[in-house]
């Protein structure tokens, strides 16, 4: 069986900026990835590039299980099943809760389906409810990451990339993030995390990749990546917590 | 006190058509960020489309008026696909080479076609409703009507359609509304579309209302508007509509009563003192994320 995504060879330059030096890494069905490393790495940008909303100047993406998808537009790439909480929550702060929920099921045609999503979504983020109304830039910094990732379920897509999920929470709905992505996997969405916090992430990961300077310069079990020294030089060591 | 009615009923007439050009300008650069220099063209088109049609066809607004509409937003498909799509996140200047380039192909073109000297937009409508000796005309009434109805399309369709909700997401954050399944290339179309077919109406009104068309009648329309979009800013649709009215207004009232050779003043004298009072116009920023 081949993997749900697989990424080779990935190289992205921004102009003459070249900054992901040949990537590979894949995800299978059920799992959750993370990707580590440090501000600059390029943790971003190869988000981007799966997503295709930046050009890859070489390599392959494979998305779902050998479906070449390199090249295609984006929303061509999201109807195929990816869904994206992007750095930084980025919800559409001038529209409503309940559009920006509208806009993460924008290709579904299924009205029925669509509230069933909204009502499902409503029963994982109760707090999302009750702000339905409200226009999503007046959320606070938690709800507004609630928000985001439940736009990005609402397309009910089997791969979910995640960027920085937990970036600017207090403590304890950083540990309530990182048990969502738990509870977005077990009800059979796979995971691929981009994560400041290796700590956690390594906690509900299966697998890491630890980019530096655009290069993966290790990967494997989040026990095996914990004691890599690699980690404890890029990242770790700078880590407060 | 009459008089003064009057000046402000023509200047709501000439206005509301100000408004939708200026609205498709501020549509067109809030949603692509694209200051798209041929817009105004577009305007110009419609009103030569509109002589052609009641020239050699038939001068019975039903159809003159759709057709002019439709010839407008044809050219404005066309400069979507030549000089905005190609140049959506690039340098603003681009984007203003292109559509400027345009502009210039388009105003000449249409003197290759049509000559330097006005044509004559044969329509009449006859009578005029008068209200407590205030006179409107009623093709002037049929022009109003026609933006009218224009801007309230426009509106309906950004707040409470489909594509509508997917317009505003893009202008917010194009990246996230493309991952969630957005084609931009859709939303460029369908806005740019929007835009030039509410430039259109506005053409095929001031071809009506002074029963002439030129090759360059673009420039000084479409100069006033953009000195609305302006002065207005660019978030509020009610905004730019009320800006673009009370120009007009503004207009006649000078035209009316200091000399109807400042007229033309009036849109630039209100631009400076706005962007100077406040840089980012009355309702709203340019700042975009
Ligand atoms: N649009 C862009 N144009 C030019 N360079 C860019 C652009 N976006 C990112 N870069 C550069 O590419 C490199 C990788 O950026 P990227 O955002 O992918 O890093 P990251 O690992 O996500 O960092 P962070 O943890 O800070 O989010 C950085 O050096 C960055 O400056
Ligand atoms: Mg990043």
């Amino acid at each position: 069986m081949s993997a749900l995504l697989k990424v080779t060879g990935l190289h992205v330059a921004y102009g003459p900026a070249r900054v992901i030096h040949g990537v590979d890494l894949e995800i299978n069905s059920g799992e959750i990835r993370a990707l580590l490393g440090a501000n600059g790495a390029g943790k971003t940008t190869i988000l981007k590039a799966i997503l295709g909303l930046v050009r890859a100047a070489q390599g392959a993406i494979e998305f779902p299980e050998g479906r070449l998808v390199r090249g295609l537009p984006p929303h061509k790439i999201a109807a195929l099943g990816i869904g994206w909480v992007p750095e930084g929550r980025q919800v559409f702060s001038t529209l409503s809760v309940y559009d920006n929920l509208l806009m993460g099921a924008f290709n579904e045609h299924d009205q029925q389906k669509v509230q069933q999503r909204i009502e499902e979504m409503y029963k994982l983020f109760p707090i999302i409810e009750t702000r339905r109304g409200q226009i999503a830039g007046s959320l606070s910094g938690g709800e507004q990451q609630m928000l985001a990732i439940a736009r990005a379920l609402m397309s009910a897509p089997t791969l979910l990339l995640m960027d920085e999920p937990s970036l600017g929470l207090a403590p304890r709905l950083v540990r309530d993030v990182f048990e969502l992505v738990r509870t977005i996997n077990q009800r059979g969405v796979s995971i691929l995390m981009v994560e400041q916090n290796a700590r956690q992430a390594l906690r509900v990961a299966n697998w890491a990749y630890l980019l530096e300077g655009g290069h993966i310069v290790g990967s494997g079990t989040p026990t095996q990546i914990e004691q890599s020294d690699a980690i404890k030089r890029a990242y770790i060591g700078r880590q407060a917590s | 006190m009459e008089q003064f009615f009057q000046q402000v009923v023509n200047g709501v007439m000439v206005g509301s058509s100000y408004a939708i050009v200026a609205l498709g300008f501020g549509l067109t650069f809030s949603v692509m960020h694209v200051l798209n220099l041929a817009h105004p063209e577009t305007a110009m088109v419609g009103a030569f489309a509109a002589f052609v049609v009641a020239t050699l066809f038939t001068t019975n607004l039903l159809v003159v008026i759709p057709l002019a509409v439709l010839a407008a937003l044809l050219a404005g498909l066309l400069i979507e696909r030549l000089a905005i799509r190609p140049t959506r996140g690039r340098h603003i200047l681009t984007s203003f080479i292109a559509t400027g380039g345009l502009s210039i192909v388009m105003q000449n073109g249409a003197q290759r076609i049509f000559g330097v000297d006005p044509v004559r937009v044969a329509v009449q409508v006859e009578g005029v409703q008068t209200v407590g000796g205030v006179i409107a005309s009623n093709m002037q009434l049929m022009t109003f009507g026609l933006a009218v109805a224009m801007m309230v399309g426009a509106r309906y369709y950004v707040r409470n359609t489909r594509w509508g909700r997917a317009t505003r997401a893009v202008s917010e954050k194009h990246e996230v509304a493309q991952a969630l399944g957005v084609d931009i290339n859709r939303v460029s179309q369908l806005t740019v579309g929007l835009s030039t077919a509410m430039a259109g109406a506005a053409g095929v009104s001031l071809a009506l209302l002074h029963s002439q068309a030129t090759p360059f009648m673009g420039a000084i329309f479409g100069t006033k508007s953009f000195v609305c979009m302006l002065v207005a800013g660019n978030r509020h649709i009610e905004g730019i509509m009320f800006v673009g009215i009370l120009l007009g207004v503004l207009e006649a009232l000078v035209a009316g009563y200091i000399s109807a050779s400042l007229r033309d003043m009036v849109a630039f004298g209100i631009l400076v003192l706005v962007l100077y009072l406040r840089p980012a116009g009355i309702f709203g920023s340019y700042e975009h994320d």
